[in-house]
């Protein structure tokens, strides 16, 4: 036997291998929820932005009214 | 970490549910008044899937297109080449990726086409063609009002875009064309909008401003000849089709300015052809009607789209009423309940559902009695939750332990005594949600946060009752009691601490249970000056209960090194409100955590007793409510467990000794302790 470490150290390596697989797994699931997120994200802005745009049109628009009301 | 922040994640996606829902209500909204479409990343694919009504050859293209890149640009384009109508637009829209690349030439062939080669190198060939025909298509389009047309086109190159290349830099670079743009960049421009969501930034900016100036211009929500709804992009409207302008008048003299005082203008006629109005009627799929009726519905203002011979008067008396309108109605009162008692509702459903399947992770060691427990408890949870959902839908959401477990501290269980711990926190949470507004959004957090003080509370009732003596707990609760004479409430002490405290009590417990998101949460809101604190109130305490914390602190040990480090913040900060029990002092010391805190913080923040809630943006901070809370629960139950604090002061009274003999209690996957390293 080369190394007479060589069992124990290949066990702990398998132990963390597993671990890090895991770990991987559970990353990239959090990224896939993430994901799902921040789309969502996008839509709240986008319908935030919908509204701000809407009012600061209708703003405008009863600005001009009332400027060219006689 | 898996354990904790993986939940606190899905959590914080049920929570802002109903943010989305309310987005995708507004969205759809904003789409029917303007006649245009809003690229998401849901239109996208749904607009691929969903796109069938152009035709055969379409469908299937748009449905494959991510997959079939290389032979969809033929098949995509056809629809695009013989249809010159609007009606085909969506046909376009739905561009496979192809087309949607070809788009992407076309409307880089103003900005360049090197990037587009570039980018997509591998569709070169098969998207010259549709490129090449494409553009032409666009450039007889963009005279006349068939801009839809084009517009669609580039919708469908804009999502392929984002689909084939890298939609990110296709996406920079059609803003930039877009705002010097001409009329085809415009119209470009909004095709690209209808992309996904990844270029649906610039995209969203261009309809936007194509919105506001299109409202702001003309007013004029409806598209001439686009189905509004299936096209993708904005659709540029026609001067001639301005539902605002008066009839008979020149479009170009429109002024811009609707009298939206005045009734009739409130229901522009649209200038649009029945058979283009038949045609988007035809082509939208399920949805679009809807959108369309709502549209009509909503606002009177909104061109009436469902008979043009209808004039403004049955409009008006209607609100363009027809059947698919009536849907609408029937839609509107769901979509118009309160996001929060949706959410509410949503989060309740989803609680029992986390509690039936072990809130705490299960995965500690100590979690799975606390698993079991847990769904027991989840019922009542959800009921206890319930009574905050009013509050705010975020404690509903966050603790799925349920008060009823609590109120049998002594019970096999630790979880019931997690549970109460956990209730008595959504309690003070809820109660702190007065405070703060419970808006759907900042419930997200609130309730995240609500979950740490729940989790930190389980936690708490194990570690007591993993404390043997009862004896400990006078010694302790002497200890804390000149503690706290200096500081009035505990509570205050711990939002001194940046409300970390009663988190980090959480945290303490949770080691048995992973958390996710509480560690996250609780780090964000734990200072180090909280551990010192909470430390040196712990190590005091530690000291009695040695022997039995001893015992009960092996197990949590075992959990996790950062909850054991944690669990030391907490201490200090127990000690100081109540004393924290045995069990979490030890846990503490067994963490070894930091055992230099300085002292000089805890006085600082026992004179800094916050009474009043601090406000943060999403309401009260989560730590501060849960104080507050805590303090109410301690003044209203006497329960075996309390909040973080009532849960230190009821080991300092001898409850704890109950809860000992619970063992330690499962962590709740409330993100309490940011400091867990999960």
């Amino acid at each position: 036997m080369e190394n007479p470490h060589a069992e124990r150290q290949n066990v702990l390596l398998q132990r963390i291998i597993k671990n890090v697989d895991k770990c991987t797994e559970n990353i990239l699931e959090l990224n896939h929820c993430l994901d799902e997120i921040v789309r969502a994200n996008d839509r709240v802005v986008t319908a935030a932005d919908l509204v701000t745009k809407y009012r600061k049109n209708v703003q405008y628009n009863l600005e001009a009214m009332r400027s060219s009301e006689p | 970490m898996a354990n904790r922040i993986l939940p606190a994640v899905k959590r914080y996606a049920v929570g802002t549910e109903p943010v989305r829902e309310a987005a995708k209500f507004w969205t759809t909204f904003f789409e029917q008044a303007a006649q245009i479409r809003v690229p998401t990343y849901e239109d996208y694919s749904l607009h691929q899937e969903a796109h069938t009504e152009t035709g055969s050859s379409v469908a299937p293209d748009s449905s494959q297109a991510e997959s079939d890149r290389a032979t969809k640009p033929t098949r995509s384009f056809n629809p695009d080449g013989t249809s010159s109508e609007v009606s085909f637009m969506p046909g376009q829209a739905i561009s496979s990726t192809p087309a949607a690349t070809m788009r992407q030439r076309s409307q880089r062939g103003h900005d360049s086409f090197s990037r587009m080669s570039d980018e997509t190198p591998s569709w070169s060939a098969s998207l010259e063609s549709p490129l090449i025909r494409l553009d032409r298509e666009i450039q007889s389009l963009g005279q006349d009002d068939a801009v839809s047309v084009a517009s669609s086109s580039l919708a469908q190159l804009s999502l392929r875009d984002d689909q084939s290349m890298d939609s990110e830099a296709d996406i920079t670079q059609r803003p930039v064309q877009q705002q010097g743009d001409d009329t085809f960049l415009q119209q470009q421009s909004e095709k690209s909008k209808g992309k996904g969501r990844e270029s649906s930034q610039p995209l969203l900016h261009n309809v936007l401003l194509r919105n506001a100036s299109s409202v702001d211009t003309s007013s004029t929500p409806g598209h001439s000849s686009i189905s509004p709804l299936k096209l993708k992009g904005k659709t540029p409207i026609l001067k001639k089709l301005n539902p605002y302008l008066p009839p008979d008048a020149n479009p170009s003299d429109w002024q811009g300015i609707v009298d939206l005082k005045d009734p009739s203008m409130r229901s522009p006629v649209r200038a649009e052809p029945s058979p283009a109005k038949n045609q988007r009627f035809t082509f939208h799929p399920p949805s679009t009607t809807n959108t369309v009726t709502k549209a009509n519905f909503k606002r009177p203002a909104t061109p009436r789209r469902t008979k043009p011979a209808d004039d403004d008067d049955s409009f008006e008396d209607g609100f363009g009423m027809s059947p698919p309108i009536t849907m609408d109605f029937a839609r509107l009162p769901k979509l118009g309940q309160t996001p929060r008692k949706e959410a509410a509702a949503r989060i309740m459903n989803k609680l029992l559902d986390v509690e039936r399947r072990g809130v705490f992770g299960g995965t500690g060691s100590a979690t799975g009695t606390n698993t079991r427990a847990g769904t027991g408890k989840g019922t009542t949870e959800i009921r206890a939750s319930g009574q905050t959902t009013t509050e705010s839908s975020m404690s509903s959401m966050v603790t799925p332990p349920s008060l009823s477990r609590y109120v049998q501290p002594a019970e096999t269980s630790h979880s019931s005594v997690v549970d109460a711990s956990l209730e008595s926190l959504m309690r003070r949470v809820g109660s702190g949600f007065d405070y703060g507004q419970a808006r759907p959004q900042a419930s997200v957090i609130p309730s995240s946060t609500s979950s740490y003080p729940s989790a930190t509370t389980i936690r708490n009732p194990e570690i007591s009752q993993a404390s043997s003596s009862s004896a400990s707990h006078p010694t302790l609760s002497a200890h804390s009691q000149p503690e706290d004479l200096p500081r009035t409430p505990e509570y205050p002490h711990f939002n001194m601490m940046h409300l970390k405290d009663d988190e980090l009590q959480p945290p303490n417990q949770m080691d048995d249970d992973d958390f996710s998101s509480d560690s996250l949460d609780a780090e964000e809101l734990n200072d180090t000056a909280n551990p010192s604190a909470a430390f040196i109130l712990a190590s005091q305490r530690a000291s009695y209960d040695d022997d039995s914390s001893f015992e009960s602190n092996d197990s949590l040990d075992a959990d996790d090194a950062d909850l054991a480090g944690l669990g030391l913040g907490e201490a200090p900060v127990h000690p100081f409100a109540r004393g924290l029990s045995a069990e979490e002092i030890e846990s503490m010391e067994n963490a070894g955590f930091e055992d230099s805190f300085d002292d000089d913080d805890d006085p600082i923040y026992a004179q800094q007793a916050e009474e009043t809630e601090e406000e943060t943006l999403f309401g009260v901070p989560p730590a501060q409510r849960l104080e507050i809370q805590a303090r109410q629960e301690a003044q209203r139950q006497q329960q075996q467990l309390r909040m973080l604090g009532e849960h230190l002061l009821e080991d300092t009274m001898g409850i704890g000794a109950q809860m000992a003999g619970a063992g330690r209690i499962e962590e709740t996957p409330t993100p309490w302790m940011g400091g867990r390293g999960a």
